[in-house]
C-alpha cells in the first residue's frame, strides 16, 4: 500500500518516485496526498481565475494584445 | 533533538501545503534531511505545473504601465498568484510595479514568496521597503515567513525589521530560520541584552527545548554568548536546561 501511494504522490509532484523513497516506510501516506492534492487544487483554481481576471481588468484598446499573451490559441 | 527538528520540519511542510500540522504528524519519523528534499520537490512542483502561465503573466509588466500591472495584481491575480510571478519579473520591472502596490498587500505577497527564486528582485527593491514589509511580517506573527528571508536580507535590514521585538519572537524566528550561517550572523549582531531575553523568555515560557534547537544552530563563539545568559540563570533553572539538552543527545551544547 506504501508503495502504491508513493507512486501517486510521485506522479502528484512529477518526480521519480526514487526521490520519495523515504515515504516507502510509512504504511498510510493518505493525510500527505490529499494535502498536495489540495494545494495543487488550489493553485490551478487561482491561477485560471487570475488570468481571466486579468483579461478583464486591461483597457479595451490593449486587451487584444494582452488575450493573445495570456491565452494563446485560447489556452487558459 | 531530531524529534524537535524533525517537528519543525513537519511544521514548515505543512505551512508550505497550507494545511494543518496534525495529519502530517507521522512524518516525524523521517530524517530531517528527507523532509527538507520533501519540501524542496512540492515547491518546486507547485511553481513547475504554471511556469508557462505565470510566464505570460510576468509579460504582462512588459505591456501593460506599471500601474496598471499593479492594479491587475492586486486585483485579479491575488497574493499568492503574484507571489509566484514576482519570480519571473525582471528586477527593474518589479522596481517599478512595487511603487504602485500598497505596503499591505506586498506584506500579503511575502507570505508566499520563494526567497529563492525572488532573490533578486527582494535585494533590488528600497531597503526602507524591505523594512516595513518585514515588520508588517512580525506584526502579524509570520515567523515562518519571515525565518525563510533570513538568507536573503542583509545583516542590517534584518536587524532593523527586528528592532523592537522580544525574546519569545526571536526565539520562535531563530528555531525556524532556514539559513543557519545567516541567523549567526545576525544573532551576533544582537547586544548582550537581546541574547539574555531570548533565553529568560524560552525559561519562562517553557520553551528551553526551542532554545536548545537553536543553539545547535550557531556557531561557537556566538553560542557561547547564549550559554553565558543561561549561566546567569537560577540554579534550577540552568539545571532544568542542561538535563534537557542531555536526555535530546544534546549534552555537549550546554558544556
Amino acid at each position: 500500500m506504501a508503495v502504491a501511494s508513493v507512486s501517486a504522490l510521485a506522479e502528484q509532484l512529477d518526480v521519480s518516485p526514487d526521490k520519495l523513497a523515504f515515504l516507502a516506510g510509512f504504511a498510510d501516506l493518505s493525510a500527505l496526498e490529499d494535502a498536495v492534492a489540495q494545494a495543487l487544487g488550489a493553485d490551478d483554481e487561482a491561477i485560471h481565475q487570475g488570468l481571466q481576471h486579468a483579461v478583464n481588468l486591461i483597457p479595451r484598446p490593449l486587451r487584444g494584445r494582452a488575450t493573445k499573451l495570456l491565452m494563446p490559441g485560447g489556452e487558459v | 533533538m531530531s524529534t524537535l527538528l524533525t517537528r519543525l520540519e513537519v511544521t514548515k511542510l505543512a505551512d508550505e501545503l497550507g494545511t494543518a500540522e496534525e495529519p502530517l504528524g507521522f512524518l516525524a519519523e523521517a530524517t530531517v534531511a528527507d523532509l527538507r528534499e520533501l519540501r524542496a520537490l512540492i515547491t518546486h512542483a507547485r511553481f513547475a505545473r504554471h511556469e508557462r502561465r505565470l510566464a505570460r503573466l510576468a509579460g504582462l509588466t512588459k505591456l501593460a504601465p506599471a500601474a496598471l500591472a499593479a492594479k491587475i495584481a492586486e486585483h485579479a491575480l491575488g497574493a499568492e498568484v503574484s507571489a509566484r510571478v514576482a519570480t519571473m519579473i525582471e528586477p527593474a520591472d518589479a522596481g517599478k510595479l512595487t511603487r504602485h502596490l500598497s505596503p499591505e498587500f506586498l506584506t500579503d505577497v511575502s507570505v508566499s514568496l520563494d526567497p529563492e527564486r525572488s532573490e533578486a528582485v527582494i535585494t533590488s527593491l528600497p531597503e526602507n521597503l524591505i523594512v516595513q514589509v518585514g515588520q508588517r511580517l512580525m506584526a502579524r506573527g509570520e515567523h515562518l515567513t519571515l525565518a525563510r528571508f533570513v538568507s536573503v536580507y542583509s545583516v542590517e535590514v534584518a536587524l532593523k525589521v527586528l528592532e523592537g521585538v522580544g525574546g519569545d519572537d526571536l526565539l520562535t524566528l531563530g528555531m525556524f530560520a532556514e539559513d543557519h550561517a545567516s541567523l549567526d550572523a545576525i544573532v551576533a549582531r544582537f547586544p548582550d541584552e537581546r541574547v539574555t531575553a531570548i533565553i529568560e523568555a524560552a525559561d519562562a515560557s517553557g520553551r528551553q527545548e526551542d532554545a536548545i534547537a537553536m543553539l545547535s544552530f550557531l556557531s561557537e563563539p556566538t553560542r557561547a554568548r547564549f550559554l553565558a545568559a543561561i549561566g546567569a540563570l537560577p540554579a534550577t533553572e540552568r539545571k532544568r536546561f542542561t538535563k534537557l539538552a542531555t536526555d535530546l543527545g544534546y549534552g555537549e551544547l550546554l558544556g
